[in-house]
């Protein structure tokens, strides 16, 4: 509700609305555009040119209730005219890794688990943007299949699809297969990779 | 199937250090302080809501004011055949100043018209955005514009690190790398700028054009003393 009223006020060009929706959305912008650029720089970059789009075209969004999707939108499509020319690898320190039940496991297991979560992250990193971006999306920003399909403009039949494509091949990883569908092949990657050793470091 | 909820939790080791940075607002609140002068700054939406519900009524509206603008167009071109002119006083000037092609101002007049009191000035001659064109085309056969740039693309979104008002509604905007934090306001304030190279952004009407720099940045720290510094790195 405090999102749509910030988005009401924004129509009305109450400029502290902006303030709120910087509150509320600029974390999980910048890393949604991050998924798409593999740069904090460009990440930024897109996230500030979707808060001006915002300023530009609010008065255009009909329902304030979808101001979410349609914000996505334009930082998905603001990081994607980015990255063409700044993609670029960076190196990606790897927090620690806490589960919310340490006492559910052993040491040992927990050392395991945390060597998983690191691959897994590696893995995540080396796909490609078609199914990377609805990863984050689902499993980060915790959006249904239907919001990523309006966000991403495409059905949700594929974004079922590039899911389960994304998953699998994330598994494969996982477990020592390699995989060509759902990796990248021209991009590089946005962190250190499986091959490289980076995660080991 | 792998478990949904270790990548859960790997987006969240991966992606934990991924924060904006402390002047990301900053740059936003700039942003909308620069657009907040211009048409581009948002609108209140009611009219438009209206407008796109589509009834009856407002289309009816819609048709009156057309028609409305059609008779007036029509009365002044009767009353320019009485009075034998071909150009009127109103409404006309791309009659007036572009389709005579000889008093199409040079690449020097529109340079010098950017200079505060010198020239011509922009409003003079209220460029719409397909006389636009034919200056940014004019400008490149002049080598002042590199030949990528002689296009018009839609403003993008970056935050315009300078701004220059020649008169009311006439914008200079001079966009420097992302880094740059400068704002330079008519009034003389001028902040560092760290870019290394900027571009230009003519605002008219909510059409923003990018420009090469090197010429135009050079009179603007030359020619404009409340341009006190635009430092490169």
């Amino acid at each position: 509700l405090s999102e749509t009223d910030a988005v009401e006020r924004l129509k009305r060009g109450d400029r502290a609305a902006l303030n709120d929706l910087y509150t509320t959305y600029a974390h999980p912008a910048v890393r949604i555009a991050f998924s798409v650029t593999g740069s904090e720089a460009a990440a930024e970059d897109a996230v500030q040119e979707a808060f001006i789009q915002v300023i530009r075209s609010v008065s255009t969004l009909r329902d304030p209730a979808s101001f979410r999707p349609w914000f996505y939108r334009i930082v998905v499509n603001a990081a994607k005219r980015l990255s063409r020319n700044t993609f670029r690898s960076i190196p990606l320190e790897l927090g620690r890794h806490d589960r919310s039940d340490p006492s559910a496991i052993t040491p040992d297991e927990a050392v395991v688990e945390a060597e998983e979560i690191k691959l897994l992250w590696a893995a995540i990193t080396e796909l490609d943007e078609a199914h990377r971006v609805p990863i984050v999306l689902r499993y980060f920003i915790k959006l249904s299949e239907h919001e990523i399909a309006e966000i991403l403009r495409i059905p949700a039949g594929t974004v079922k699809s590039r899911l389960h494509t994304a998953r699998k091949t994330l598994h494969q990883r996982l477990i020592g297969v390699q995989v060509a569908p759902a990796t990248r092949s021209s991009n590089r990657p946005i962190a250190p990779t499986l091959r490289d050793g980076g995660i080991n470091k | 199937v792998i478990d949904e909820e270790k990548i859960e939790r790997a987006l969240g080791v991966g992606l934990d250090k991924i924060r904006p940075s402390a002047g990301l607002l900053a740059k936003i609140q700039g942003a909308a302080d620069l657009l907040e002068g211009s048409d581009q700054f948002i609108r209140p939406s009611g009219l438009w809501s209206r407008f796109r519900l589509g009834t009856l009524l407002e289309f009816a509206t819609v048709a009156v004011v057309l028609v409305s603008l059609v008779v007036v167009y029509g009365y002044q071109n009767s009353l320019r055949q009485i009075l034998g002119s071909s150009r009127g006083s109103m409404g006309d000037r791309s009659e007036s100043v572009w389709t005579d092609t000889q008093r199409w101002p040079s690449p020097d007049q529109i340079a010098s018209a950017y200079v505060s009191g010198g020239g011509p000035k922009i409003s003079d001659w209220h460029l719409t955005k397909k006389e636009i064109t034919k200056v940014l085309s004019m400008l490149q056969s002049a080598e002042w514009l590199a030949s990528d740039e002689a296009q018009l693309p839609p403003i993008r979104g970056l935050v315009p690190s300078l701004i220059i008002e020649l008169t009311q509604g006439e914008r200079i905007l001079i966009q420097q790398a992302r880094d740059c934090h400068t704002v330079v306001r008519p009034e003389g304030k001028a902040e560092t700028c760290t870019a290394a190279e900027g571009q230009i952004l003519v605002s008219r009407e909510g059409h923003l054009e990018r420009w090469r720099t090197p010429e135009l940045v050079k009179w603007l720290t030359e020619g404009n003393p409340w341009v006190k510094e635009i430092e490169h790195p």
